[in-house]
């Protein structure tokens, strides 16, 4: 894990004592400094490109130079996903620098971002805390962050406190539940109940895993009073698949919400199938989903995934826009153990969901079975 | 609240630099405790590399044990496949021969590569020392080791094994000086003969229970067969000459080069060709090399009956007590150490 390597936290060492003696005007020319440096060491092979990428990001408010850079990203980004699809390894960080630069592209066209120099966005797309993964942030938002920083004590315990409790998550609860999704050796699952028990570990275990990265992601930014979006909010405590969404992963599912379903959904009201909303909803629902499963990978199980995830999605919409006010006005609909109940059901769904996320598709398909019907792996 | 927060933030490091003073005492108590009793069968949990670095770091640093050590190396045949660590051949071992303190420090799938990797950082360390010479002895040696035991740079030119990070090196030669920090592999290792997340989820049942599983039960001997473990040792009638030295040595080069360690180290080794599981090698050849090394370095030619063994390679338990007791019986015909 680069956030324990003594390198990454020599380099956290230097930026945080740079961006504490410089004036604010410079503190963007220190990140990116930094930035460049940690993007040298840990991904040298890669750094031209990505500041080449950035650079072209820089001017983009030209519309040929944003065509030619937004496909170059989306291009690149297929490229790397597609198991065995490129003769390199994809850059460090690349599918999170991959979204936060098409943001940047698209709102430069539709001038919500005015000015974004070079430096700026060198400091931005390289913010080393965040370069690893991620989580996805906005530029506006970066740059006032990083103006309205302060180095500060208060700052610093908090940034530890958050730093140690991703620790925790990580190397305590998602380590220790990884060796029991590890028992999935094909051949070796021996029942319903072990099935079951791979299952949920792993339900968990990714939960902890990316949880902790944000939670180190956010406290190494909260070091130097840079404050960086939430990527959780207890997901598995959602009430419906919707809400989980909102819970999990929370800057991916607005990048998507923003740049894919809603200019999905736009554009479809402008074609014939304008008379049937529900329709509509679940086309984009389904493209959204397929899209965040891409972006995990092209591999046929995270596409699975995100496919499922939209029918999910498409169903609870058409479900919430279909149910009689009969049952939504009822007091039992709201109380206590009707969202207890929501929870469980939600959650189980999200982790079957897991099954083509975790494995192979053959081995899923098998898991699946032994889950349901019993037998052995 | 700026102020509340410095001071949470000095009374931490004040109360690690506190810890920071116990913690050498703590190390060496219960480091003490599990690679110094010889009631307690050593053997690395779950076949995990982790407690190898801590181990070699403790036999390095304190290179005379309280009883003669015996390090035995090898794979999966030695760690004792589906035997709990009481029934492997090294524990029956100790049984044998209760003045010494054994060491499993076998691993699955160890290559005799690995192995000959392993000896060169913990020779010094130990009195006698059992390798097996595993079914293949292709030049290969986990990477990881470089960064678990200190590896010569021979070795590492040799086997194509990374060299440690010099940036890594650097920074971690001042953070080094946080003890807490250093040792926190050889802590989780002495504590739990594994790391802690990998000795939470082998006894998980248990820690759920309230209760710290126990090392399983000694499983009741049969009365060995009477065809059971042989062990022999070749010896060539005159030392081979050097042109017959050098042939053999670019067959077999990790095998030779055990015989060099443990003549220039002075520390005996016992390598052990099973029939069936070692790569074949003739019985001149470990005739000539017996009669090159003896004593400080032999081979010696274990044959394990069929019927001691659960799928033709891996010892019974019983087949352990037969492989055990000829080890000791060879080892007090002609004692190396």
């Amino acid at each position: 894990m680069i956030f324990t390597d003594l390198l990454f936290l020599f380099l956290v060492a230097c930026c945080w004592g740079s961006f504490a003696a410089v004036p604010p005007g410079r503190r963007s020319a220190v990140l990116a400094l930094w930035g460049t440096i940690f993007y040298v060491a840990y991904a040298g092979a890669s750094v031209i490109l990505v500041i080449a990428l950035v650079a072209s990001a820089a001017f983009s408010n030209r519309r040929a130079v944003a065509w030619l850079t937004g496909a170059t990203v989306c291009g690149l980004l297929i490229v790397f996903k597609i198991p065995g699809g490129a003769p390199w390894i994809m850059p460090l960080g690349f599918s999170y620098l991959s979204f936060e630069l098409l943001h940047v592209i698209v709102e430069r066209r539709r001038g919500r971002i005015g000015s974004a120099s070079f430096v700026d966005l060198l400091a931005y797309a390289l913010f080393l805390p965040c370069r690893i993964a991620g989580p996805i942030r906005r530029f506006p938002e970066f740059t006032h962050a990083v103006a309205e920083a302060r180095v500060s004590a208060d700052n610093v315990y908090a940034g530890v406190l958050r730093i140690l409790i991703g620790l925790a998550k990580k190397l305590v609860l998602a380590d220790t539940l990884a060796l029991t999704t590890a028992e999935l050796i094909p051949g070796t699952v021996i029942g319903r109940q072990h099935a079951w028990t791979i299952v949920l570990a792993y339900a968990f275990r990714i939960y902890f895993d990316f949880a902790a990265y944000t939670d180190l992601a956010i406290g190494f930014s909260r070091l130097l009073g840079i404050a960086v979006p939430e990527n959780f909010s207890y997901p598995y405590l959602a009430v419906n698949i919707r809400e989980f969404w909102n819970r999990w992963h929370i800057t991916l599912s607005h990048w998507v919400r923003d740049y894919v379903f809603v200019p999905t959904g736009r554009a479809l009201f402008g074609t014939f199938l304008r008379p049937w909303p529900a329709l509509i909803a679940t086309v984009s629902y389904l493209v959204t989903f397929v899209i965040v499963g891409a972006w995990h990978g092209l591999t046929a199980g995270f596409l699975a995934w995100g496919a499922y995830h939209g029918i999910l999605l498409s169903a609870h919409h058409v479900i919430r826009t279909k149910m009689p006010a009969s049952i939504t006005d009822h007091a039992w609909y709201r109380s206590r153990v009707a969202s207890a109940v929501s929870v469980a059901i939600t959650f189980a769904f999200v982790a079957v969901g897991w099954v083509p996320f975790m494995t192979d598709f053959a081995t899923a398909r098998r898991l699946l079975v032994v889950m349901f019907l019993g037998g052995k792996s | 609240m700026r102020s509340r927060a410095l001071r949470r933030l000095v009374v931490a490091l004040a109360a690690l630099v506190v810890i920071d003073l116990f913690e050498p005492a703590v190390l060496r108590s219960l480091e003490e405790a599990r690679y110094e009793d010889p009631a307690r069968d050593f053997r690395f949990e779950n076949s995990d590399l982790f407690g190898l670095g801590p181990l070699v770091a403790y036999l390095r640093e304190h290179p005379r044990g309280r009883q003669p050590r015996v390090l035995f190396l090898g794979n999966s045949v030695i760690f004792g496949y589906e035997l709990s660590a009481s029934d492997a051949v090294p524990a029956r071992y100790q049984r044998f021969d209760g003045s010494a303190k054994v060491f499993n420090a076998a691993i699955n799938g160890l290559s005799t590569a690995s192995s000959l990797v392993i000896a060169r950082a913990a020779v010094d360390s130990v009195d006698l020392t059992y390798a097996l010479l595993g079914p293949i002895e292709a030049p290969v040696v986990l990477p990881i080791l470089p960064r678990l035991i200190p590896v010569d740079d021979a070795d590492l030119a040799q086997f194509h094994l990374p060299a440690p990070n010099r940036i890594e090196q650097l920074l971690a030669a001042p953070v080094n000086r946080w003890r807490l920090y250093r040792d926190g592999y050889r802590l989780q290792a002495a504590l739990f003969g594994s790391s802690t997340r990998q000795f939470v989820y082998l006894h998980k049942g248990a820690l759920a229970r309230g209760l710290i599983a126990r090392v399983r039960a000694e499983q009741p001997s049969r009365p060995l067969p009477e065809e059971t473990v042989t062990i022999t040792e070749p010896m060539a009638d005159a030392v081979p000459d050097a042109a017959r030295q050098l042939e053999l040595r670019a067959q077999r080069p990790e095998l030779w080069q055990f015989g060099d360690l443990a003549r220039s180290r002075r520390k005996p080794i016992v390598l052990l060709q099973v029939e069936g599981h070692s790569k074949p090698l003739l019985t001149a050849a470990m005739a000539d090399f017996n009669r090159v090394f003896a004593p400080q370095a032999r081979v010696l030619f274990v044959r394990v009956p069929p019927q001691l063994t659960m799928d033709g390679m891996h010892v019974t338990s019983t087949g352990a007590v037969a492989f055990a007791r000829a080890l000791r019986d060879a080892r007090l015909k002609d004692s190396p150490r």
